[in-house]
């Protein structure tokens, strides 16, 4: 394109680029100012930095709360992402294609847990188990169930969300051509609804498992005595200590959802998707 | 191949309705088109005959079957849609592969049909494409090739051609003709395109407002239409507006012109024209309907000419002829030169 | 033969008896054991215990200890959220003063059986009650840099000196204990704090720094932006020893405890093995390495630590005299005014 050579226009281009960076900067500051953190010598979190150290990544590895926190929290995440989809996948399907009474209503439903403040969802969840452990005598608290089950209802939102708006964008006429040449409505959905949305669910998984790994409340309700999440287990060091071990964690909990997504944009090309 | 059963076909939404009560009956190999106006219930009745949409009465087969209560994946149809609908996560192989596959049919046997369709649209050579990298024109012929793979007993065509520019237009509908009659296969296509209509159907349907207007070749359309719609909508026409008793020989136009026609078969208030049938001369002919007129309109379409000449009275009749064809008779096309105008009697078609 | 048994035979297994009576020491003849959940803080708090209760004291007992890691406020939730529960979900409780003080006036704790825990009859009587058993305590002190403030401080007054102004922080989330802190020098009591909010006011004019929390302070005071502030001595212990500036000086108004109790739900599944817990807690072990890695006190009077780590964290005979304990009624009453004015009128 032929970019105007005036004054004002040229300031004009200077000053979005200028925004952009500034605003790009802002994003990444906060991981910068982790990383550098994590390797300062100062034994409480404060600068000027006194020097420089791997010792807290080795003290990380020191916390058994920290590693059983990384295992748990993965697997959890793991769990309730491929749960919730298994759950949100025919309930996209449907709340799309389909005209029914009370499918707006279902819709603020199911994505109620986005503005209901996590703290609440964590404790009357908790509530609701004991109630029903009461009144059925099923061990419903502290259960493994439970658990997951919290965390499937934290990626629901996220599910409904990016799945319905990838299916809204799937043109019907798609799916009335596969049923045309002799696909039954489950043909139709394995061979060309699902592999359409792909994008959409691939972004589904990520949002999910972010938002179960890195949640606090629920885990800090629902989770069986003796297992701790990552979360947790960082708050509950800061509560004695506020050393950069906990910067060398969080570091270390960035890196591995870097690596996870490094190694599903090889099966999945992540930039046209999300 | 099979001949399709219509039999009061009713769609309604809501106090909307769509398809009033129609029926009719295709014939084996016949290339049927619906033709009308947006919102006449044409695209209705192909997707209640596709299985898409649910009618609320009537009854559809298919050769013998009744298919009334059919899912549309066990009609045994083949569908062309009017932006082509395919798979983009598939290649042009798989594309239309996908109905065969659905089908069980074993995989040499797949290959087989799925190059045979490919050949018939000429699109052999690429098979490993995507759909994204070829032209509008190509993923149209891909979708011929997909619905005919499968050896549908009927192929529906959704109004095939509009996506396509006007040359892209006409070739693919010589193809389409050519496939049709080379497969014989019983095809019934939406349009809105009368001359598309005229061009490849057998037999055009006419539809307005839910119902059938008319049935019948081209030519019959053409040359008989049943109301005045029908008059409109195939071809250009001239209408004058009047009154003929039954029985009579001559209308008396509003304006005060007569014009002679054959014999009444009935009361009539209004005659058809059509453009190609008035002769345009300098001097009166011998005709029965001979006027003088003044050109109040001349454009110029490349091949004709478009004029509108007015009688004295104030009729107004279009006229389709050609530069030539003035030149021999040495008129001018020009606003405002003299003619005159003469057509046969049985040219004059009574309403 | 005769079916009965013969006065040989008899002696044997009288003696047997006695003698297996006797090598069972102090245990109860149906020892405990199966699985005990402590619902405790994490992090050094649970690491400690690991080490000197459960890998040590623990082994080999048939006890199984879970952790149900959370801070005290998921704890207290839970605890009121399972009441009903005929097995709750945990067999010990974590809990402050202040929690333990309202768990049980609502009903929720077991009133603890001392022959079950024997160790409790060392806790000194200031910290007893009968349904907690005291873990660790401390007090609140003065900290202070020495390289700004020369002359050790003796009296919270010290922080409203004028050559201080400006160097002197509190902190946000502890503004029950400052504003407790300054009644007490203004003719206030533990419960009666109204005299401190004058004086507070008084500490705003000279420019007192507000912290957001105990870290941010840490942080203050490694940076010299604050000289001096009012902390629980534990704390004040575990930053010195992280190399942050500061001595721990006692007040003279007297030493105002926190204590960190531990307590048994009614509904706890497996009351037996948490005595067995509560009982090992307080053993020499487990207290001692509270106070040498955390800086709290041991509860249990028969533990001696070592005089430089006792200079620091317990306290000599003379000031226990003033050890005090906060008024639970009067703050459950009146937190949510305090709360408000702080908010409004001290920061605002």
């Amino acid at each position: 394109m032929v970019q105007g050579k005036t004054f004002a226009e040229r300031l004009g281009r200077f000053s979005v680029g200028f925004i952009n960076t500034v605003g790009l900067g802002i994003c990444i500051l906060p991981l910068i100012l982790i990383l550098w953190l994590s390797v300062i010598s100062n034994s409480v979190l404060s600068l000027p930095a006194e020097g420089y150290t791997l010792n807290w990544f080795a003290e990380v590895w020191r916390q058994p709360q920290f590693i059983g926190g990384f295992y748990l929290s993965t697997m959890v995440a793991v769990g309730a992402t491929i749960i919730g989809m298994i759950v949100t996948i025919p309930a996209a399907i449907v709340l799309v294609r389909k005209r029914f009474i009370g499918r707006t209503a279902i819709m603020q439903l199911l994505m109620s847990p986005l503005i209901v403040p996590a703290i609440v969802i964590g404790a009357s969840l908790y509530m609701t188990l004991v109630e029903l452990e009461v009144r059925t005598g099923i061990p419903a608290t502290g259960s493994l169930t439970g658990f997951i089950a919290g965390h499937v209802l934290l990626t629901i939102p996220w599910c409904i969300r990016l799945l319905t708006a990838n299916l809204a964008g799937l043109d019907e006429i798609v799916e009335e051509a596969a049923a045309s040449l002799g696909a039954s409505p489950l043909a139709v959905i394995s061979k060309v609804t699902l592999p359409l949305i792909r994008p959409g669910i691939v972004a589904a998984a990520i949002f999910s498992f972010v938002v179960s790994f890195g949640n606090l409340e629920v885990s800090m309700f629902l989770s069986t005595p003796g297992q701790l999440t990552l979360p947790v287990a960082i708050l509950q060091y800061l509560q004695w200590k506020i050393d950069p071990t906990i910067a060398a964690a969080s570091v270390m909990q960035v890196a591995i959802i870097g690596l996870a997504l490094v190694i599903t944009n090889r099966f999945v090309n992540l930039s046209k998707m999300v | 191949m099979a001949t399709v059963t219509i039999e009061n076909l009713r769609k309604i939404y809501g106090d909307f309705v769509a398809v009033d009560n129609m029926s009719l009956e295709v014939k084996d190999g016949e290339f049927l088109i619906l033709l009308g106006p947006s919102g006449c219930g044409k695209t209705t009745t192909l997707r209640m005959l596709a299985g898409f949409v649910e009618q609320n009465n009537g009854r559809l087969a298919i050769g013998e079957r009744d298919v009334t209560a059919e899912p549309p994946y066990r009609r045994n149809i083949g569908l062309v849609f009017q932006n082509y609908a395919l798979f983009p996560h598939l290649t042009i192989f798989e594309n239309v592969a996908f109905g065969l596959r659905r089908r069980k049919l074993p995989e040499d046997e797949i290959k087989l049909r799925v190059r045979e369709a490919l050949e018939l649209v000429r699109l052999g050579h690429l098979e490993d494409r995507y759909p994204k990298q070829m032209s509008g024109g190509q993923q149209q012929r891909v979708a011929i090739a997909r619905a005919i793979a499968i050896r549908p007993d009927i192929l529906l065509l959704d109004e095939p051609l509009s996506n396509l520019d006007a040359k892209l237009r006409l070739q693919v509908r010589d193809e389409l003709r050519a496939l049709q009659k080379k497969l014989n296969i019983t095809t019934i296509m939406v349009t809105h395109d009368q001359d598309e209509a005229m061009y490849v159907g057998d037999r055009l349907v006419v539809m307005q407002e839910g119902k059938i207007q008319q049935i019948g070749t081209p030519i019959e359309l053409y040359n008989n239409p049943a109301n005045r719609f029908v008059a409109s909508f195939i071809g250009r026409t001239n209408f004058v507006e009047g009154e003929i008793a039954k029985g009579e020989t001559s209308f008396k136009a509003k304006s005060g012109t007569v014009i002679a026609t054959t014999a009444a078969a009935r009361a009539s208030n209004e005659i058809v024209v059509r453009p190609e049938m008035i002769e345009l001369s300098a001097q009166k002919t011998d005709e029965a309907n001979c006027f003088d007129a003044e050109i109040t309109s001349s454009v110029f379409l490349g091949g004709n000419i478009e004029i509108v000449a007015t009688l004295p009275m104030g009729d107004a009749f279009t006229v389709i002829t050609t530069v030539k064809h003035l030149k021999d008779r040495g008129l001018a096309a020009e606003i405002g030169s003299r003619l005159v105008l003469s057509f046969s009697p049985e040219s004059a078609v009574l309403m | 033969m005769t079916n009965s048994i013969n006065r040989r035979q008899f002696g044997l297994m009288a003696g047997a008896l006695v003698a297996s009576t006797a090598l069972s020491g102090t245990k109860a003849i149906a020892a405990p054991s199966g699985r005990v959940v402590v619902g405790t803080w994490g992090g050094d708090y649970q690491n400690l215990q690991q080490q000197f209760i459960v890998d040590t004291l623990m082994k080999g007992t048939g006890i199984d200890v879970v952790f149900d890691t959370a801070n005290d406020t998921v704890r207290k939730t839970k605890m009121l959220a399972e009441r009903r529960l005929p097995r709750g979900s945990m067999d010990i409780a974590c809990l402050t003063g202040q929690g333990a003080f309202e768990m049980n006036q609502n009903g929720l704790l077991e009133t603890l059986d001392e022959t079950k825990v024997l160790n409790m009859k060392y806790i000194p009587a200031a910290f007893r009650n009968n349904y907690s058993v005291p873990h660790i305590y401390t007090g609140r002190v003065i900290l202070y840099n020495p390289k700004f403030v020369k002359t050790p401080p003796t009296s919270y007054a010290d922080l409203w000196d004028p050559q201080y102004a400006g160097k002197i922080g509190v902190i946000d989330i502890q503004y029950q204990t400052t504003i407790e802190s300054a009644a007490m020098i203004s003719g206030g009591a533990l419960d009666n704090y109204e005299p401190g909010k004058q004086k507070m006011l008084e500490l705003k004019k000279q420019g007192v720094k507000i912290y957001p929390t105990n870290e941010a302070m840490a942080q203050a005071l490694k940076t010299e932006e604050c000289v001096m502030c009012i902390m629980w001595n534990a704390r004040g212990y575990m930053w010195k020893k992280a190399g942050i500036p500061v001595e721990i000086a006692v007040p003279k108004e007297g030493l105002v405890l926190y204590i960190s109790e531990m307590c048994v739900p009614k509904n706890a599944p497996n009351k037996d093995a948490a005595y067995a817990y509560l009982n090992a807690m307080m053993e020499k072990g487990p207290q001692t390495a509270f106070a040498e890695s955390m800086g709290y006190a041991p509860t249990n009077s028969t533990v001696k630590l070592a005089p430089d780590l006792a200079k620091l964290v317990d306290y000599t005979e003379e000031q226990r005299k003033g050890l005090m304990l906060q008024k639970m009624e009067y703050l459950a009453k009146t937190d949510a005014a305090l709360q408000d004015w702080w908010n409004k009128s001290f920061k605002g």
